[in-house]
Protein backbone atom coordinates (compact mmCIF):
# COMPACT_ATOMS: atom_id res chain seq x y z
CA UNK A 1 0.00 0.00 0.00
CA UNK A 2 2.82 2.40 0.95
CA UNK A 3 6.36 1.72 -0.22
CA UNK A 4 9.47 3.88 0.17
CA UNK A 5 12.57 3.01 -1.87
CA UNK A 6 15.82 4.70 -0.84
CA UNK A 7 14.06 7.98 -0.14
CA UNK A 8 16.09 11.08 0.72
CA UNK A 9 14.70 14.34 2.01
CA UNK A 10 16.72 17.27 3.31
CA UNK A 11 15.76 20.65 4.69
CA UNK A 12 18.43 23.32 4.15
CA UNK A 13 21.18 20.68 3.90
CA UNK A 14 19.93 18.94 7.05
CA UNK A 15 18.87 15.37 6.21
CA UNK A 16 15.36 14.59 7.46
CA UNK A 17 15.19 11.20 5.77
CA UNK A 18 18.24 9.37 4.47
CA UNK A 19 18.02 6.34 2.22
CA UNK A 20 14.78 5.25 3.85
CA UNK A 21 13.07 2.13 2.55
CA UNK A 22 9.87 0.79 4.12
CA UNK A 23 6.88 -1.25 3.04
CA UNK A 24 3.45 -0.93 4.68
CA UNK A 25 0.88 -3.41 3.49
CA UNK A 26 -2.78 -2.86 2.75
CA UNK A 27 -4.92 -2.91 5.89
CA UNK A 28 -1.96 -2.66 8.25
CA UNK A 29 -1.91 -0.57 11.44
CA UNK A 30 1.60 0.82 11.90
CA UNK A 31 3.11 3.02 14.58
CA UNK A 32 5.86 5.26 13.38
CA UNK A 33 8.05 6.19 16.28
CA UNK A 34 11.38 7.67 17.22
CA UNK A 35 12.75 10.77 18.91
CA UNK A 36 11.83 14.31 17.88
CA UNK A 37 13.50 15.14 14.58
CA UNK A 38 13.74 11.48 13.57
CA UNK A 39 11.71 12.19 10.43
CA UNK A 40 8.26 10.86 11.41
CA UNK A 41 6.31 13.93 10.31
CA UNK A 42 8.41 14.27 7.16
CA UNK A 43 7.58 10.70 6.23
CA UNK A 44 3.86 11.37 6.61
CA UNK A 45 4.11 14.63 4.64
CA UNK A 46 5.80 12.77 1.80
CA UNK A 47 2.90 10.30 1.67
CA UNK A 48 0.26 13.00 1.21
CA UNK A 49 2.54 15.14 -0.97
CA UNK A 50 2.84 18.10 1.38
CA UNK A 51 6.57 17.64 0.73
CA UNK A 52 8.50 16.16 -2.17
CA UNK A 53 11.40 13.71 -1.87
CA UNK A 54 14.72 14.78 -3.38
CA UNK A 55 15.71 11.20 -4.25
CA UNK A 56 14.17 7.75 -4.22
CA UNK A 57 10.71 6.49 -5.12
CA UNK A 58 7.47 6.40 -3.15
CA UNK A 59 4.56 4.23 -4.18
CA UNK A 60 1.13 4.83 -2.69
CA UNK A 61 -1.57 2.38 -3.77
CA UNK A 62 0.77 1.33 -6.57
CA UNK A 63 1.22 4.88 -7.88
CA UNK A 64 4.64 6.51 -7.95
CA UNK A 65 3.95 9.81 -6.21
CA UNK A 66 7.46 11.21 -6.62
CA UNK A 67 6.51 11.85 -10.23
CA UNK A 68 2.96 13.00 -9.59
CA UNK A 69 1.82 16.27 -11.22
CA UNK A 70 0.76 19.13 -8.91
CA UNK A 71 -2.72 19.05 -10.41
CA UNK A 72 -3.12 15.36 -9.50
CA UNK A 73 -2.27 15.82 -5.81
CA UNK A 74 -5.82 16.77 -4.73
CA UNK A 75 -7.14 13.51 -6.17
CA UNK A 76 -4.46 11.52 -4.32
CA UNK A 77 -5.36 13.29 -1.07
CA UNK A 78 -9.00 12.31 -1.41
CA UNK A 79 -7.86 8.75 -0.70
CA UNK A 80 -5.79 9.74 2.30
CA UNK A 81 -7.23 11.00 5.58
CA UNK A 82 -4.87 13.04 7.73
CA UNK A 83 -5.14 13.82 11.43
CA UNK A 84 -2.88 16.31 13.21
CA UNK A 85 -1.96 16.95 16.79
CA UNK A 86 -3.41 20.47 16.53
CA UNK A 87 -6.60 19.15 14.86
CA UNK A 88 -6.61 21.78 12.07
CA UNK A 89 -10.32 22.48 12.38
CA UNK A 90 -11.95 25.65 11.08
CA UNK A 91 -12.97 27.60 14.18
CA UNK A 92 -15.81 29.49 12.46
CA UNK A 93 -17.36 26.42 10.89
CA UNK A 94 -19.57 24.07 12.89
CA UNK A 95 -18.52 20.50 13.65
CA UNK A 96 -20.83 19.29 10.89
CA UNK A 97 -19.40 21.77 8.38
CA UNK A 98 -15.83 20.79 9.30
CA UNK A 99 -16.55 17.12 8.70
CA UNK A 100 -18.48 17.92 5.52
CA UNK A 101 -15.45 19.67 3.96
CA UNK A 102 -13.94 16.36 2.89
CA UNK A 103 -17.17 15.55 1.05
CA UNK A 104 -17.76 19.04 -0.36
CA UNK A 105 -14.59 18.72 -2.43
CA UNK A 106 -16.07 15.58 -3.99
CA UNK A 107 -19.09 17.66 -5.07
CA UNK A 108 -21.54 15.16 -3.64
CA UNK A 109 -25.22 16.09 -3.44
CA UNK A 110 -26.08 18.02 -0.30
CA UNK A 111 -28.40 15.33 1.01
CA UNK A 112 -25.66 12.70 0.65
CA UNK A 113 -23.20 14.92 2.46
CA UNK A 114 -25.59 15.51 5.35
CA UNK A 115 -26.39 11.82 5.66
CA UNK A 116 -22.74 10.75 5.68
CA UNK A 117 -21.70 13.50 8.09
CA UNK A 118 -24.45 12.48 10.52
CA UNK A 119 -23.41 8.86 10.28
CA UNK A 120 -19.72 9.69 10.81
CA UNK A 121 -20.41 11.95 13.76
CA UNK A 122 -22.47 9.19 15.27
CA UNK A 123 -19.55 6.79 14.81
CA UNK A 124 -17.23 9.10 16.77
CA UNK A 125 -19.90 9.85 19.39
CA UNK A 126 -20.44 13.50 18.48
CA UNK A 127 -23.82 13.43 16.78
CA UNK A 128 -25.21 15.83 19.35
CA UNK A 129 -22.41 18.35 18.70
CA UNK A 130 -22.98 18.76 14.97
CA UNK A 131 -23.92 22.43 15.30
CA UNK A 132 -21.26 23.35 17.85
CA UNK A 133 -18.20 25.39 16.96
CA UNK A 134 -14.84 23.63 17.55
CA UNK A 135 -13.48 26.13 20.11
CA UNK A 136 -16.40 25.14 22.38
CA UNK A 137 -15.33 21.49 22.37
CA UNK A 138 -12.76 19.73 24.56
CA UNK A 139 -9.44 18.63 23.08
CA UNK A 140 -10.60 15.04 22.84
CA UNK A 141 -13.81 16.05 21.10
CA UNK A 142 -11.91 18.24 18.65
CA UNK A 143 -9.62 15.34 17.80
CA UNK A 144 -12.64 13.14 17.24
CA UNK A 145 -14.01 15.75 14.83
CA UNK A 146 -10.67 15.75 13.01
CA UNK A 147 -10.78 11.95 12.78
CA UNK A 148 -14.37 12.08 11.55
CA UNK A 149 -13.31 14.52 8.82
CA UNK A 150 -10.38 12.28 7.88
CA UNK A 151 -12.57 9.18 7.65
CA UNK A 152 -15.85 10.50 6.30
CA UNK A 153 -14.96 9.82 2.67
CA UNK A 154 -13.73 6.28 3.40
CA UNK A 155 -10.07 6.85 2.53
CA UNK A 156 -7.80 3.90 1.82
CA UNK A 157 -5.14 5.34 4.10
CA UNK A 158 -5.34 7.23 7.38
CA UNK A 159 -2.27 9.15 8.54
CA UNK A 160 -2.15 10.53 12.07
CA UNK A 161 0.66 12.79 13.25
CA UNK A 162 0.86 12.70 17.06
CA UNK A 163 -2.93 12.48 17.29
CA UNK A 164 -2.87 12.06 21.07
CA UNK A 165 -0.15 14.57 21.80
CA UNK A 166 -2.49 17.04 23.51
CA UNK A 167 -4.76 14.53 25.21
CA UNK A 168 -4.84 12.83 28.58
CA UNK A 169 -4.60 9.07 28.99
CA UNK A 170 -8.34 8.32 28.89
CA UNK A 171 -8.90 10.44 25.78
CA UNK A 172 -5.83 8.89 24.17
CA UNK A 173 -7.42 5.46 24.46
CA UNK A 174 -10.63 6.83 22.95
CA UNK A 175 -8.77 8.16 19.95
CA UNK A 176 -6.75 4.95 19.50
CA UNK A 177 -9.98 3.00 19.57
CA UNK A 178 -11.39 5.14 16.75
CA UNK A 179 -8.24 4.57 14.71
CA UNK A 180 -8.42 0.82 15.39
CA UNK A 181 -12.08 0.80 14.32
CA UNK A 182 -11.13 2.45 11.03
CA UNK A 183 -8.38 -0.12 10.58
CA UNK A 184 -10.85 -2.91 11.28
CA UNK A 185 -12.98 -1.57 8.41
CA UNK A 186 -10.00 -2.01 6.07
CA UNK A 187 -8.26 1.36 6.23
CA UNK A 188 -4.47 1.30 6.36
CA UNK A 189 -3.49 3.34 9.41
CA UNK A 190 -0.10 4.98 10.03
CA UNK A 191 0.29 6.76 13.36
CA UNK A 192 3.37 8.84 14.13
CA UNK A 193 3.89 9.06 17.89
CA UNK A 194 6.58 9.13 20.48
CA UNK A 195 4.11 8.42 23.28
CA UNK A 196 5.39 5.21 24.87
CA UNK A 197 2.06 4.65 26.63
CA UNK A 198 0.34 4.42 23.27
CA UNK A 199 2.92 2.01 21.93
CA UNK A 200 2.72 -0.35 24.89
CA UNK A 201 -1.04 -0.22 25.13
CA UNK A 202 -1.65 -1.19 21.52
CA UNK A 203 0.82 -3.80 20.36
CA UNK A 204 1.12 -3.20 16.63
CA UNK A 205 3.86 -3.10 14.07
CA UNK A 206 6.35 -0.42 15.00
CA UNK A 207 8.71 1.33 12.62
CA UNK A 208 11.38 3.11 14.64
CA UNK A 209 13.11 5.99 12.91
CA UNK A 210 16.42 7.49 13.99
CA UNK A 211 18.18 10.34 12.21
CA UNK A 212 16.02 9.84 9.16
CA UNK A 213 16.75 6.15 8.80
CA UNK A 214 14.77 3.05 9.68
CA UNK A 215 16.40 1.93 12.91
CA UNK A 216 14.06 -0.92 13.81
CA UNK A 217 11.01 -2.67 12.42
CA UNK A 218 9.06 -4.54 15.07
CA UNK A 219 6.24 -6.70 13.79
CA UNK A 220 3.04 -6.85 15.86
CA UNK B 1 -26.61 21.30 -15.14
CA UNK B 2 -25.35 18.02 -13.63
CA UNK B 3 -25.66 17.25 -9.96
CA UNK B 4 -21.92 17.66 -9.57
CA UNK B 5 -21.94 21.15 -10.98
CA UNK B 6 -25.02 22.07 -8.98
CA UNK B 7 -23.27 20.87 -5.81
CA UNK B 8 -20.10 22.81 -6.67
CA UNK B 9 -22.02 25.99 -7.47
CA UNK B 10 -24.05 25.62 -4.33
CA UNK B 11 -20.85 25.26 -2.28
CA UNK B 12 -19.18 28.26 -3.95
CA UNK B 13 -22.18 30.55 -3.39
CA UNK B 14 -22.77 29.32 0.16
CA UNK B 15 -19.11 29.64 1.12
CA UNK B 16 -18.72 33.11 -0.41
CA UNK B 17 -21.77 34.45 1.41
CA UNK B 18 -20.76 32.74 4.66
CA UNK B 19 -17.30 34.28 4.47
CA UNK B 20 -18.77 37.75 3.96
CA UNK B 21 -21.04 37.32 6.96
CA UNK B 22 -18.28 35.83 9.14
CA UNK B 23 -15.67 38.40 8.11
CA UNK B 24 -17.68 41.59 7.61
CA UNK B 25 -14.70 43.87 8.23
CA UNK B 26 -12.81 42.63 5.19
CA UNK B 27 -15.93 42.61 3.04
CA UNK B 28 -16.91 46.16 4.04
CA UNK B 29 -13.35 47.45 3.62
CA UNK B 30 -13.03 46.03 0.11
CA UNK B 31 -16.49 47.28 -0.86
CA UNK B 32 -15.77 50.79 0.43
CA UNK B 33 -12.31 50.91 -1.16
CA UNK B 34 -13.80 50.04 -4.53
CA UNK B 35 -16.69 52.46 -4.01
CA UNK B 36 -14.43 55.38 -3.11
CA UNK B 37 -11.93 54.69 -5.87
CA UNK B 38 -14.64 54.40 -8.49
CA UNK B 39 -16.35 57.53 -7.17
CA UNK B 40 -13.09 59.43 -7.62
CA UNK B 41 -12.67 58.02 -11.12
CA UNK B 42 -16.30 58.80 -11.90
CA UNK B 43 -15.98 62.36 -10.62
CA UNK B 44 -12.92 62.84 -12.83
CA UNK B 45 -14.73 61.43 -15.85
CA UNK B 46 -17.78 63.57 -15.09
CA UNK B 47 -15.65 66.71 -14.80
CA UNK B 48 -13.94 65.85 -18.09
CA UNK B 49 -17.30 65.31 -19.78
CA UNK B 50 -18.66 68.63 -18.51
CA UNK B 51 -15.54 70.40 -19.74
CA UNK B 52 -15.84 68.78 -23.16
CA UNK B 53 -19.48 69.79 -23.45
CA UNK B 54 -18.68 73.31 -22.30
CA UNK B 55 -16.02 73.78 -24.98
CA UNK B 56 -18.28 72.14 -27.57
CA UNK B 57 -21.16 74.46 -26.72
CA UNK B 58 -18.91 77.51 -26.73
CA UNK B 59 -17.48 76.41 -30.08
CA UNK B 60 -20.96 76.25 -31.60
CA UNK B 61 -21.65 79.87 -30.69
CA UNK B 62 -18.42 81.17 -32.17
CA UNK B 63 -18.68 82.75 -35.58
CA UNK B 64 -16.46 83.72 -38.46
CA UNK B 65 -17.71 87.26 -39.24
CA UNK B 66 -16.99 89.38 -42.24
CA UNK B 67 -17.69 93.00 -41.26
CA UNK B 68 -19.04 95.03 -44.13
CA UNK B 69 -18.30 98.60 -45.14
CA UNK B 70 -21.16 101.08 -44.82
CA UNK B 71 -21.24 101.66 -48.58
CA UNK B 72 -21.64 97.98 -49.47
CA UNK B 73 -24.43 97.49 -52.01
CA UNK B 74 -26.85 94.57 -51.81
CA UNK B 75 -25.37 93.11 -55.02
CA UNK B 76 -21.81 93.28 -53.67
CA UNK B 77 -22.99 91.75 -50.42
CA UNK B 78 -24.67 88.90 -52.32
CA UNK B 79 -21.49 88.23 -54.29
CA UNK B 80 -19.43 88.23 -51.14
CA UNK B 81 -21.91 85.91 -49.43
CA UNK B 82 -21.61 83.40 -52.27
CA UNK B 83 -17.80 83.52 -52.09
CA UNK B 84 -17.94 82.98 -48.35
CA UNK B 85 -20.36 80.06 -48.73
CA UNK B 86 -18.08 78.47 -51.32
CA UNK B 87 -15.04 78.93 -49.11
CA UNK B 88 -16.92 77.46 -46.16
CA UNK B 89 -18.03 74.42 -48.16
CA UNK B 90 -14.44 73.86 -49.37
CA UNK B 91 -12.86 74.23 -45.98
CA UNK B 92 -15.72 72.76 -43.94
CA UNK B 93 -14.82 70.06 -41.44
CA UNK B 94 -18.10 68.26 -41.88
CA UNK B 95 -18.60 68.30 -38.13
CA UNK B 96 -20.26 71.70 -38.04
CA UNK B 97 -23.79 71.89 -36.74
CA UNK B 98 -25.40 74.04 -39.44
CA UNK B 99 -25.33 74.82 -43.16
CA UNK B 100 -22.45 76.81 -44.60
CA UNK B 101 -24.82 79.52 -45.94
CA UNK B 102 -23.65 82.81 -44.39
CA UNK B 103 -26.14 84.68 -42.28
CA UNK B 104 -26.55 88.41 -42.70
CA UNK B 105 -26.65 90.33 -39.44
CA UNK B 106 -27.48 93.99 -39.76
CA UNK B 107 -25.76 96.44 -37.46
CA UNK B 108 -29.13 97.21 -35.87
CA UNK B 109 -29.65 93.52 -35.08
CA UNK B 110 -26.11 93.31 -33.76
CA UNK B 111 -26.70 96.24 -31.43
CA UNK B 112 -29.98 94.71 -30.21
CA UNK B 113 -28.20 91.42 -29.52
CA UNK B 114 -25.45 93.25 -27.67
CA UNK B 115 -28.01 95.17 -25.63
CA UNK B 116 -29.74 91.92 -24.68
CA UNK B 117 -26.41 90.30 -23.85
CA UNK B 118 -25.54 93.11 -21.41
CA UNK B 119 -28.73 92.41 -19.46
CA UNK B 120 -29.70 95.11 -16.98
CA UNK B 121 -26.91 97.46 -18.02
CA UNK B 122 -27.78 97.15 -21.71
CA UNK B 123 -29.78 100.38 -21.52
CA UNK B 124 -26.57 102.41 -21.58
CA UNK B 125 -26.30 101.54 -25.27
CA UNK B 126 -29.48 103.55 -25.92
CA UNK B 127 -27.51 106.72 -25.21
CA UNK B 128 -25.04 106.16 -28.04
CA UNK B 129 -25.24 109.01 -30.63
CA UNK B 130 -24.93 106.45 -33.44
CA UNK B 131 -24.60 102.70 -33.91
CA UNK B 132 -20.84 101.98 -33.93
CA UNK B 133 -21.25 98.43 -35.20
CA UNK B 134 -21.17 97.16 -38.78
CA UNK B 135 -23.36 94.92 -40.87
CA UNK B 136 -21.84 91.47 -41.07
CA UNK B 137 -21.94 88.10 -42.80
CA UNK B 138 -21.49 85.26 -40.31
CA UNK B 139 -20.63 81.58 -40.64
CA UNK B 140 -20.42 79.26 -37.60
CA UNK B 141 -16.71 78.88 -36.85
CA UNK B 142 -17.19 75.18 -36.25
CA UNK B 143 -18.06 74.85 -39.95
CA UNK B 144 -14.62 76.01 -41.00
CA UNK B 145 -11.38 74.06 -40.79
CA UNK B 146 -8.97 75.77 -38.42
CA UNK B 147 -5.90 75.22 -40.63
CA UNK B 148 -7.26 77.25 -43.56
CA UNK B 149 -8.92 80.06 -41.68
CA UNK B 150 -5.85 82.25 -41.88
CA UNK B 151 -5.77 81.82 -45.64
CA UNK B 152 -9.49 82.61 -45.92
CA UNK B 153 -9.10 85.69 -43.76
CA UNK B 154 -6.27 86.90 -46.02
CA UNK B 155 -8.29 86.34 -49.21
CA UNK B 156 -11.38 88.07 -47.87
CA UNK B 157 -9.49 91.07 -46.53
CA UNK B 158 -8.82 92.33 -50.07
CA UNK B 159 -12.40 91.99 -51.31
CA UNK B 160 -14.78 94.83 -52.00
CA UNK B 161 -17.22 95.55 -49.12
CA UNK B 162 -14.96 93.96 -46.53
CA UNK B 163 -14.08 96.34 -43.71
CA UNK B 164 -12.60 93.67 -41.43
CA UNK B 165 -12.68 89.96 -40.64
CA UNK B 166 -13.46 88.85 -37.11
CA UNK B 167 -12.55 85.28 -36.41
CA UNK B 168 -13.79 84.01 -33.00
CA UNK B 169 -12.35 80.60 -33.83
CA UNK B 170 -8.86 81.86 -33.13
CA UNK B 171 -9.89 81.51 -29.47
CA UNK B 172 -11.32 78.04 -29.99
CA UNK B 173 -8.12 76.41 -31.19
CA UNK B 174 -6.14 77.06 -27.98
CA UNK B 175 -9.17 75.96 -25.95
CA UNK B 176 -9.33 72.72 -27.92
CA UNK B 177 -5.60 72.19 -27.43
CA UNK B 178 -6.05 72.80 -23.71
CA UNK B 179 -8.94 70.35 -23.68
CA UNK B 180 -6.84 67.74 -25.47
CA UNK B 181 -4.05 68.22 -22.94
CA UNK B 182 -6.56 67.98 -20.11
CA UNK B 183 -7.90 64.77 -21.60
CA UNK B 184 -4.42 63.27 -21.67
CA UNK B 185 -3.87 64.37 -18.08
CA UNK B 186 -7.25 62.93 -17.05
CA UNK B 187 -6.42 59.69 -18.87
CA UNK B 188 -3.11 59.48 -17.01
CA UNK B 189 -4.81 60.23 -13.71
CA UNK B 190 -7.45 57.62 -14.50
CA UNK B 191 -4.78 54.99 -15.22
CA UNK B 192 -2.89 55.91 -12.06
CA UNK B 193 -6.05 55.79 -9.96
CA UNK B 194 -7.04 52.45 -11.49
CA UNK B 195 -3.60 51.00 -10.70
CA UNK B 196 -3.65 52.39 -7.14
CA UNK B 197 -7.17 51.02 -6.67
CA UNK B 198 -6.14 47.58 -7.90
CA UNK B 199 -3.16 47.56 -5.53
CA UNK B 200 -5.29 48.83 -2.62
CA UNK B 201 -8.10 46.36 -3.20
CA UNK B 202 -5.63 43.57 -3.84
CA UNK B 203 -3.80 44.30 -0.59
CA UNK B 204 -7.04 44.49 1.36
CA UNK B 205 -8.19 41.24 -0.21
CA UNK B 206 -4.82 39.72 0.63
CA UNK B 207 -5.23 40.68 4.28
CA UNK B 208 -8.72 39.16 4.33
CA UNK B 209 -7.47 36.00 2.63
CA UNK B 210 -4.38 35.83 4.85
CA UNK B 211 -6.73 35.63 7.83
CA UNK B 212 -8.27 32.58 6.17
CA UNK B 213 -5.04 30.83 5.14
CA UNK B 214 -5.74 28.01 7.62
CA UNK B 215 -9.02 27.36 5.87
CA UNK B 216 -7.21 27.16 2.54
CA UNK B 217 -4.68 24.75 4.10
CA UNK B 218 -7.44 22.50 5.43
CA UNK B 219 -9.27 22.52 2.10
CA UNK B 220 -6.10 21.53 0.27
CA UNK B 221 -5.50 18.85 2.87
CA UNK B 222 -8.84 17.18 2.22
CA UNK B 223 -8.24 17.14 -1.51
CA UNK B 224 -9.62 20.43 -2.80
CA UNK B 225 -8.33 21.51 -6.18
CA UNK B 226 -7.02 25.05 -6.65
CA UNK B 227 -10.18 25.95 -8.54
CA UNK B 228 -12.35 24.65 -5.73
CA UNK B 229 -10.46 26.82 -3.21
CA UNK B 230 -10.29 29.82 -5.50
CA UNK B 231 -13.89 30.18 -6.67
CA UNK B 232 -15.55 31.17 -3.37
CA UNK B 233 -12.90 33.89 -2.97
CA UNK B 234 -13.44 35.07 -6.54
CA UNK B 235 -17.20 35.16 -6.09
CA UNK B 236 -16.77 37.05 -2.84
CA UNK B 237 -14.56 39.60 -4.61
CA UNK B 238 -17.08 39.80 -7.43
CA UNK B 239 -19.97 40.46 -5.04
CA UNK B 240 -17.98 43.04 -3.06
CA UNK B 241 -16.94 44.70 -6.32
CA UNK B 242 -20.53 44.75 -7.55
CA UNK B 243 -21.69 46.34 -4.32
CA UNK B 244 -18.79 48.82 -4.35
CA UNK B 245 -19.46 49.75 -7.97
CA UNK B 246 -23.18 50.15 -7.38
CA UNK B 247 -22.46 52.24 -4.28
CA UNK B 248 -20.11 54.47 -6.31
CA UNK B 249 -22.81 54.87 -8.96
CA UNK B 250 -25.41 55.86 -6.39
CA UNK B 251 -22.94 58.19 -4.66
CA UNK B 252 -22.11 60.01 -7.89
CA UNK B 253 -25.69 60.22 -9.09
CA UNK B 254 -26.98 61.49 -5.75
CA UNK B 255 -23.97 63.77 -5.35
CA UNK B 256 -24.49 65.24 -8.80
CA UNK B 257 -28.22 65.67 -8.24
CA UNK B 258 -27.51 67.50 -4.97
CA UNK B 259 -24.61 69.71 -6.13
CA UNK B 260 -25.38 70.47 -9.76
CA UNK B 261 -28.40 72.74 -9.18
CA UNK B 262 -26.31 74.77 -6.75
CA UNK B 263 -23.48 75.02 -9.26
CA UNK B 264 -25.94 76.15 -11.96
CA UNK B 265 -27.42 78.64 -9.49
CA UNK B 266 -23.97 80.10 -8.90
CA UNK B 267 -22.82 79.98 -12.55
CA UNK B 268 -25.97 80.12 -14.78
CA UNK B 269 -24.20 79.32 -18.11
CA UNK B 270 -23.51 75.83 -16.70
CA UNK B 271 -27.24 75.15 -17.12
CA UNK B 272 -26.89 75.22 -20.87
CA UNK B 273 -24.47 72.27 -20.78
CA UNK B 274 -27.54 70.10 -21.08
CA UNK B 275 -27.54 66.43 -20.28
CA UNK B 276 -26.79 64.81 -16.98
CA UNK B 277 -23.18 63.61 -17.19
CA UNK B 278 -24.01 60.44 -15.22
CA UNK B 279 -26.90 58.72 -17.00
CA UNK B 280 -28.27 56.17 -14.56
CA UNK B 281 -28.24 53.11 -16.80
CA UNK B 282 -24.67 53.72 -17.94
CA UNK B 283 -23.60 54.35 -14.37
CA UNK B 284 -25.35 51.22 -13.15
CA UNK B 285 -23.77 49.03 -15.80
CA UNK B 286 -20.40 50.72 -16.04
CA UNK B 287 -19.64 51.14 -12.38
CA UNK B 288 -21.02 47.83 -11.13
CA UNK B 289 -19.27 46.06 -14.00
CA UNK B 290 -15.96 47.78 -13.33
CA UNK B 291 -16.31 47.21 -9.60
CA UNK B 292 -17.07 43.54 -10.12
CA UNK B 293 -14.09 43.14 -12.41
CA UNK B 294 -11.88 44.93 -9.91
CA UNK B 295 -13.00 42.79 -6.97
CA UNK B 296 -12.72 39.62 -9.03
CA UNK B 297 -9.21 40.47 -10.26
CA UNK B 298 -7.98 41.56 -6.83
CA UNK B 299 -9.27 38.38 -5.17
CA UNK B 300 -7.79 36.28 -7.96
CA UNK B 301 -4.35 37.84 -7.54
CA UNK B 302 -4.48 37.51 -3.78
CA UNK B 303 -5.76 33.98 -3.32
CA UNK B 304 -3.20 32.56 -5.75
CA UNK B 305 -0.44 33.31 -3.27
CA UNK B 306 -1.92 31.02 -0.62
CA UNK B 307 -2.67 28.02 -2.77
CA UNK B 308 0.67 26.24 -2.44
CA UNK B 309 0.07 23.96 0.54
Amino acid sequence: MIQFFHVHKTYRNQPALADLSIDIGKGEFVFLTGPSGAGKSTLLKLIFCAERAQRGQILVSGRNITKIRESAIPYLRRNIGVVFQDFKLLPNATVGQNVALALEVLALPRSDIQRRVRSMLKAVGLEHKADALPPRLSGGEQQRVAIARALVNDPAILLADEPTGNLDAALTLDILQLLSDANARGTTVVVATHDQAVLTHRPRRRLVLGSGRLAEDHGA
Amino acid sequence: MTGTWRSRLSYVVRRALQAMVQGPFGAVTITLTIALALSAVGALLGAGELLRRGVDLWGRDLTFSVLLTDDCSEADRGALSRKLALAASETGTGTGPRSTEPRFVSKADALRAMRAGFGDVGAVLDDLPQNPLRDALQVPAANLAGGRLGELRHVLAGQACVADVDDDAQWLAPALRLLAALRVALGGLFALLAAVTLVLVSNTAQLAIYARRDEIGVLKLVGATDAFVRWPFLLEGLIEGLLGGAFAGVLLTVGFAALWPRAVGAVPPLGSLGLHPFPLVRVALGFTGTGALLGFAASGFSVGRFLRV
